[in-house]
């Protein structure tokens, strides 16, 4: 990293070369495979537009999948923006008619809905500490929250899936 | 192990299926190139923002060949400089007192130290401009 803070070229295609698999993956769970691609492209120009920026005295890896998370996190604020003013427009063409489209709850969820269906910051911490197999320290750090917060958001993270698990079972059995 | 990674290790089968692939080479390929482009266009910024204050790379290795290059010159440099003023002194020694000669030796030696100086600190100046001009041809 200190190589590409001065400009080396070859240093970039080495840190490419070393965390291309676990980023794409890390996106790739967190935001689906249709936007994994782009953010993908994003995180690494933010890590060449930042590069001043970063410390030397961290770990490489915490600093991308901080970018990486940040990413996912505009984008989702970005597309919850675009789903309510959908809604709005849904709704007044509709005359305004409640509790119309609430999509697909009856449908078996396979583990990609079931992630999708996390809050994100149950999702986030997820995903870096079982895909990623980060140790907490590492996800406070990404994250920006204490190590407190880490633990009991995959509690609720876990408790969230099993209740998912829970109601999947009760739907096949119902069908 | 914690009970969280226990009460993981449970929900392991379900969160294992979501596999992933690799990114695609030519997403990849893509992505190395779209940051290569930005990495010169920030460090060609950075540099003429800042100057001659920033090292460009490729700096040490100028420096070094300059500095190959000078050492061979520089022990031919003493020998000339040091013939002059054994030579110089014996000749002058003829029409001055001994005492002004050796005034006169260490004047020369004053000089010729002083202009070795002068030409081994513009060494990192040229290896900077070298590295710079080499860069900017590498960026365009």
């Amino acid at each position: 990293m200190v190589r590409l803070q001065s400009g080396d070229e070859g240093a970039l295609a080495t840190l490419m070369d070393r965390y291309k698999g676990p980023l794409y993956g890390f996106l790739n769970r967190r935001v689906g495979d249709a936007a994994a691609d782009d953010l993908f492209q994003e995180s690494w120009l933010r890590v060449v537009r930042a590069r001043d920026r970063f410390d030397p005295r961290r770990r490489f890896s915490t600093w991308i999948f901080q970018i990486a998370n940040n990413l996912c996190r505009d984008r989702g604020r970005r597309r919850a923006v675009e789903v309510r003013h959908l809604e709005s427009l849904a709704q007044g063409r509709d005359g305004g008619s409640e509790g119309a489209a609430v999509p697909s709850v009856e449908l078996r969820l396979d583990m990609r809905q079931r992630l999708d269906a996390l809050p994100e910051r149950l999702r986030e911490v997820l995903v870096l500490r079982y895909y990623q197999q980060l140790p907490e320290r590492d996800i406070a750090e990404i994250l920006a929250i204490p190590r407190g917060t880490v633990k009991s958001r995959l509690h609720a993270a876990v408790k969230a899936l099993r209740a998912q698990e829970g109601n999947d079972g009760a739907d096949r059995q119902g069908a | 192990m914690e009970p969280i990674d226990r009460e993981l290790e449970r929900l392991a089968p379900a969160l294992d299926s979501l596999e992933v692939s690799e990114p695609s080479e030519r997403l990849v390929r893509h992505t190395l190139e779209l940051a290569t482009v930005e990495l010169r266009r920030e460090t060609q910024t950075a540099v003429q923002e800042r100057g001659h204050a920033v090292i460009p790379a490729g700096f040490p290795r100028e420096l070094a060949r300059l500095l190959g290059a000078s050492a061979l010159s520089i022990p031919l440099y003493l020998l000339w400089n040091l013939g002059i003023l054994a030579l110089g002194r014996e000749i002058l020694i003829i029409w001055l007192p001994a005492s002004f000669t050796w005034g006169l030796a260490g004047a020369y030696l004053f000089g010729a130290i002083g202009w070795l100086a002068v030409v081994l600190g513009t060494l990192p100046v040229l290896a900077h401009r070298r590295a710079l001009l080499r860069h900017n041809e590498a960026v365009t």
